[in-house]
Formats: C-alpha cells, structure tokens, sequence
C-alpha cells in the first residue's frame, strides 16, 4: 500500500504528504480513529513513504523499487517497526531489554541512524494499552526523537492515554469514509457486485480496513445474506414463538463466525485468554445484533419511504417492503431501540440468554 | 516485486579452504550476530568468493564484521549459512580441506573428508550490509595501546536507556591525540592517547592523524556503542601491530592488522561537557597502594552491600580508614597511605571505587579530594617522570555520609 493509494483520508494523507515533501515530519504521530477504520495501513503507507531512497515527489510517495521499498515488500525491513500489545497491554520489555523476556524493539536500535531506509519509524498499535510504566519510559524519546526516527501511535481510545503522551504527538484523527464513496471504491478494488459492496460498506459503517477484510472474504457475503434472511422472521414470528426464536439466535450466532474471524481485530486474536471462549461468543452475538440493526434500518426506512427507499440489503428488497408494511414507523424505530440497547448491555456482561429472551420477545411483541 | 531480484543471484559459489581458517573464521565474524534479531537472515553469516580469497562477513545492523580467509575459488558467488550451525558444524570436522558448494535453492554443501553435509541457506542477495567507512577522518593506533584504552574506559559506560548518548564511548580526536571518553553521570573515565608518539616503545612515530578538510575543525568527536567496543575488544590480540580507525557520517571502521574489519554505527548526539566536570584542583592528596586497597575495600564492600555499597573513607594521621556500616554488620579497614593536605571523611560507592581500581596497571595510585561533597579524581601513579598524568584520569562521585 502506498500513501496515494489510501482511500477515504484523504485530508490525513495530504497533511502526511506536505510534511515528507517539506522534510518536516513530526517527531511523533498519533491516528485516533475506530477500530478498523486504517489505521495501521495508514502507518505502514506512510512508514514505506518516510523511510524510501528515492520518493516520488508532489504527491510525495515511496518509489517502490529502492532497497527499502522492496524489504518492505518482503516483509524485512527491520528499521519499520510494528509494536502490538503482548496480550491485553503493551509491556515496557517490549521497548527496552528487561531480564527473562526477549529483546526490546527500541533498545540498541533507537541510539542509531537507518542503514536501509532514510528513517526508522516504530508503529506503536492500540497505544492506549500502553501500561503506565511502558508509557513513561517512552516520555523522553517521544518528546526528542533523534532526528532520523518517527513513532507512529494508534489508538482506538486516545482518552485512555496518558495526558503526557498525548501532548507530545501530533494527532490526526481518521474518521469513517462516507459509505457510497467506500462501496464504490471496494467494487472497482475486489470486483464485487454494487449490492455486495453497499452492504459490507454499512455494515462497516465506513470504516474502510474492516469493510475490506470483510469484502475479500468470499464467504462473508453469504453469511451475512444467512443472518438477514434469519433476522426477517422476527418480523413475523407470533409472539408465543418468542422464545424458541431467542434459542435459535444463540445458535445461529455461531455461523458469523466466519465474519469475524475475516475481521482480525485484535480482540478476538486472544485465544490463548481464559475468557477468549466466553468472550467469542459475545462477539458473534455482537456481530448478529450489528446485522439485526441494519435490516430494520431498512424495513423503517422501507415503512416511510416506501418503493423510494434507499436499502442496504437491496437483494430482499421485496421481501423488506411486504413485511415493512407490518408496522408503523414509529414501531420499526421502537425495535431498532431495543436491539441497540441489547448490542450496547452486551459490552456490559449481561447474561446472553437472559437477553436474548428480552430481546425476542420485544421484536415479536407487535407481530400478530 | 520479482523483477527485482538481482543478477548475481545466478551464481554459484564452489571454493576450497582449509578447515582451520574457516573455522577461525566464522567463530570471530559471528560476535556481530545478535541471537535476537527481527529478520532471520541476520542469524546467517555471509560467505563471498573473492580471488583466491572468500570473505566472510556478519551484522545486526549495529555493528559488521568481516574477514578474509585464504581459498581456492572454483566458481565465484556468494552464499549465507546459518552462523550458529556453521560453526558447530565445522568444529567438529577433521583437520582438511573444505569445499563449499552452492546447492539449489540457497542450500549450502559443505565437504570435509569423508564427511558431506547440505545446510539451507537463504538469498545471498538479501543480506543487508553496512556500507563500508570512507576514511574522511582517520588515525592509527597501536593494537595493544586500543585493547587497553576499552578495558580502562569502558566499566564506566552507563547501561540505562534513558540517556542512549551515554551507553557508548567518545572518541575525540585532535592533531596529536585521542582522548577516550566514558561516564554514566557517577563516575567518568578519560583515557588521552599521545598520537604523535608510539607508547610503549622507542619506535618512530608512524601514528597518522587525518581530520576532515571540509569541515576544517581541530577536533573530531564520536560516540562508539560500548557494545561494539566489547567486540573489538575480543578480536584485538595483545601483539604488536597498528590498527586503523576510519570515521565517517554515522559509522566507525576498525581494520586490525590482521584485516579484520569491524563496522560499527556511531551513537547520534551531543555527548555531555565532561570537561567541566574534572576538578581544575584539589586541597588533599592521598597516595595509595593499589593492592591493599584493593583488598580492603573488597572486604568492605561486603557490609556496604546493605548500605547502597557505602563506604566512608577516612583519613587519619598516615592512615586511611575504610568503613562500612549496615545491618550485616561493621567493617573497619586500615590502609597505609601518604598524604598532603587536612583531615578529611568521604563516602563513596564501593562497586564503583573496586571497578576502577580493578584496571589499574600501576603499583600505586593518586586519590585528590577537595570537599566531603565535590568530586574527587583517582589516577595511577606515573613511574620515572614517563608520560603525562593525565594520560589516565578516573573522577568518582561522593555520595553522601549518613
């Protein structure tokens, strides 16, 4: 990926580019934005660009051929750094060399200038799991770096960073790309239909790296087609099969698995946690209630708008607009609340099947 | 990216060296391989035909080192090998000729008497270098003279990473002298190396100076990680012989006599004003001999341990008293020393004052003081009015009495 090549911040990349082209980079960067949104591809973008031989100038770029260029292709360039958390947090022995652990990044390398590269850059992802002891022995090199090295921080929640670290970096925040723009863009990338690309756009909700992880997957689009289909018979469902329907969700939960794993956000990589089981399976739910979401968005704006309506899941358009009859608009909002609410008490440990009922006999309520 | 890949990845290496020599060889190059290192080709070592010669070369991006060794070569090429499996490997072979073939994909064949092994190697061409130091500044120096100059200096090297500037040595090079420079902010060692002269004997002068022309300074500075000088360290031998040392922008070159060259990258920074740390004079003036002392503050140290290694040093009539105080108990040493000056009680750090008298060469050394609380400077005492005292200075700082 190359720094022209970003889609979607283009604001972010042109102020990047300004201060390469000017020689004036920061000593420290921080990419604020949601989990997913390109961050990381953004650091690595602007990584490749920082440290290339023989950049191509306004719009300032890496070449691609030099020696710097093509150890990044190849994944060995050891003056770009990736620094992820060990776990759940980000330790100081990952910086500096500590007894009993393996070598720190910073440590014997930070002191000297790039010998492949013209910088050395250090990519610091989710910075906010920095632990405290970690985040102050960065303080000094952040505050000075040499003159040939730039630190990246990305992070998903800049309100959980130390205040000191945040004064020290220049931040830029990176927001989602506007939807029709993203699913233009993963049609003309990954040649999918428009149908498929408009869906994973909203249900990333713009944020470009997790609509692309999603959009490459090929089954991501058949799991998702699954889950609506399952999602339109809460809309019909007699109340009295509420809770056989909360049973079914629990189970149908577990076949977004393939959505999820596609995602690699780091959260669901902890396999090796004691929770990670409990905690996947929180996910897949989260996942479900997030395309639950979406396909009573279209049945209220199905109920409003009527043929006008713009859909998201335009391949069951029929099938939205007969059902979007059933009820008023103001009734597809009150269910749209209720699964919010639900996806929101998930974060919060509420019991799943304890929710599940609620949730079941709340969309069911109102169908006949 | 695969019309990259460069054209001599078609060539095949084929060469005959002694056992020996390869041997010797790959155990000295691999003091620059880091056993923790991101990209595995840094855990190989870089074999390359040149004539009748093959030169072995190994980095971790800080520092290179690479050698010759004399060979038959059948087929030039360039091959890299595992370091740590090559050298196992060989040390184990009989005494003979080894031929080094290049197998297909990277693989290395190794043939030794009756013995054939296959190694996998990766891409020659992949293997990251140091550039080699043009000698825009330069001097020579005497082999043993060097060897001696880390061992003096580089105990006082600081081992935090909050100020990396002081995790290496300062080379600061003038017309006639190089003066070796190492502190961690609580002691400071300061080595001055006559360059217009040989030490040691009546040789000639051979020593050569040669500064930037560009820049047209007086002096040089550069900041050489402790590291690379423990390596050299290792690799110089107690022998007579001239070893040149190029500086360039970033990275220093040591060539030992005996050609192997050591490729080191210069810490970036400004080292800090040692000059004016070094006490301009002093009140008091102990001489000691280095032996006892040594021994008395060994022996007090063992208190001191539980006491942040303090120990009091007192002076009293001809004696000097060494004290140390904590819960394991009370050391009291008497030392003989001749003294100029008032009576005077200074605490110091115990590990520090045993590291520096651990590299004295001298039978006896010189310990100035000013106050209880000022630095006090330790350094040997100069034989036969020969050489300049301040060839070797050592400054320790007190620490406080409780």
């Amino acid at each position: 990926m190359t720094l022209s090549k970003i889609m979607g911040h283009a604001s972010a990349v042109r102020a990047l580019q300004h201060a390469l082209d000017a020689d004036q980079i920061a000593g420290t960067y921080l990419f604020t934005g949601p989990e997913g949104v390109g961050k990381t591809t953004l650091a690595l973008a602007f990584a490749k660009a920082a440290a290339c031989l023989n950049p191509i100038r306004s719009p300032f770029d890496a070449c691609g051929v030099c020696e710097s260029c093509r150890r990044v292709a190849s994944a060995s360039q050891p003056e770009i750094v990736l620094i992820p958390p060990a776990g759940d947090q980000t330790q100081i022995w990952q910086f500096w060399d500590r007894d009993g652990k393996p070598g720190g990044k910073l440590e014997n390398t930070l002191i000297h200038s790039p010998v492949i590269g013209r910088k050395r850059v250090f990519i610091i992802e989710k910075a906010e799991t920095l632990t405290i002891p970690a985040a102050n022995s960065l303080l000094k090199v952040l505050e000075e770096p040499p003159s040939y090295a730039v630190f990246l921080l990305l992070a998903t929640h800049p309100a959980r960073m130390l205040p000191t670290i945040l004064s020290r970096s220049m931040i830029l925040r990176l927001t989602p790309a506007p939807l029709r723009e993203l699913a233009e863009y993963l049609q003309r990338e990954l040649n999918i239909t428009m149908e498929q690309a408009r869906l994973f756009a909203a249900y990333a909700e713009g944020r470009v790296g997790t609509a692309f992880r999603l959009a490459s997957n090929p089954n991501a689009f058949e799991a998702m087609d699954d889950l609506a289909r399952f999602t339109f018979q809460s809309a019909q469902l007699p109340p009295l099969e509420a809770f056989k329907y909360a049973e079914q969700i629990r189970k149908k939960a577990a076949t977004s698995k393939a959505l999820i794993s596609q995602e690699g956000d780091g959260a669901e990589d902890e396999t090796d946690e004691p929770s990670s089981k409990e905690k996947v399976g929180r996910t897949q739910i989260g996942t479900l209630l997030e395309l639950m979401a979406l396909c009573y968005r279209d049945f209220m704006a199905a109920s409003i708008l009527g043929e006008d309506a713009e859909l998201i899941f335009i391949n069951h358009r029929d099938e939205i607009l007969r059902l979007s009859s059933g009820r008023s608009p103001e009734g597809w909002r009150e269910s749209l609340d209720f699964i919010l609410k639900a996806r929101r008490s998930l974060d919060r440990n509420v019991s799943v099947p304890l929710l599940m009922d609620w949730l079941s006999v709340r969309l069911t309520c109102h169908n006949s | 990216m695969d019309d990259q890949t460069l054209i001599d990845s078609q060539s095949n290496l084929q060469a005959i060296c002694q056992r020996k020599d390869l041997f010797e060889g790959v155990q000295t190059v691999s003091h620059a391989v880091s056993g923790r290192s991101t990209l595995p080709i840094l855990s190989h070592i870089h074999i390359q035909s040149m004539v009748n010669s093959l030169r072995l070369i190994a980095t971790d991006m800080e520092i290179s080192i690479s050698l010759d060794i004399p060979a038959r070569v059948q087929d030039p090429g360039a091959i890299t090998a595992p370091a740590k499996f090559l050298a196992e490997l060989l040390g184990t072979f009989p005494e003979d000729d080894i031929t080094l073939q290049m197998e297909p994909n990277h693989s290395v064949s190794i043939h030794c008497d009756r013995s054939d092994y296959v190694i996998p190697g990766l891409p020659a061409e992949e293997y990251p270098r140091l550039p080699e130091v043009p000698d825009t500044v330069h001097f020579t120096i005497q082999q043993k003279v060097l060897k001696d100059v880390i061992r003096k200096t580089i105990f006082a090297v600081s081992i935090e990473e909050t100020r990396p500037i002081l995790k290496g040595i300062l080379i600061n090079l003038s017309y006639d002298c190089a003066r070796f420079v190492a502190t961690d902010t609580h002691r400071l060692a300061i080595r001055k190396v006559n360059l217009s002269v040989n030490e040691g004997d009546e040789q000639p002068v051979t020593s050569r100076v040669k500064l930037s022309e560009t820049t047209g300074e007086e002096f040089h500075n550069a900041i050489v990680p402790a590291r690379a000088l423990n390596e050299l360290q290792r690799i110089l031998l107690d022998e007579p012989g001239e070893v040149m040392v190029c500086i360039a922008e970033g990275q220093i070159q040591f060539t030992t006599p005996n050609g192997i060259k050591l490729i080191a990258k210069l810490i970036e920074g400004q080292f800090p004003n040692y000059e004016r740390v070094i006490p301009e004079s002093h009140t008091r003036k102990l001489t000691l001999q280095t032996v006892p002392m040594q021994q008395a503050v060994r022996r007090a140290s063992f208190v001191a341990r539980e006491d942040a290694n303090r120990i009091v040093l007192q002076i009293l009539d001809d004696e000097l008293e060494v004290s140390a105080n904590s819960s394991l108990g009370q050391a009291l040493e008497k030392v003989e020393a001749i003294r100029e000056g008032d009576d005077v009680k200074i605490a110091f750090n115990s590990k520090y004052v045993m590291d520096m008298l651990g590299v004295l060469d001298s039978d006896g050394f010189l310990l100035e003081i000013t106050e209880q609380l000022k630095p006090a400077i330790i350094r040997p005492v100069i034989k036969d009015e020969k050489g300049d005292p301040n060839d070797y200075i050592c400054i320790l700082m007190p620490m406080q009495i409780v």
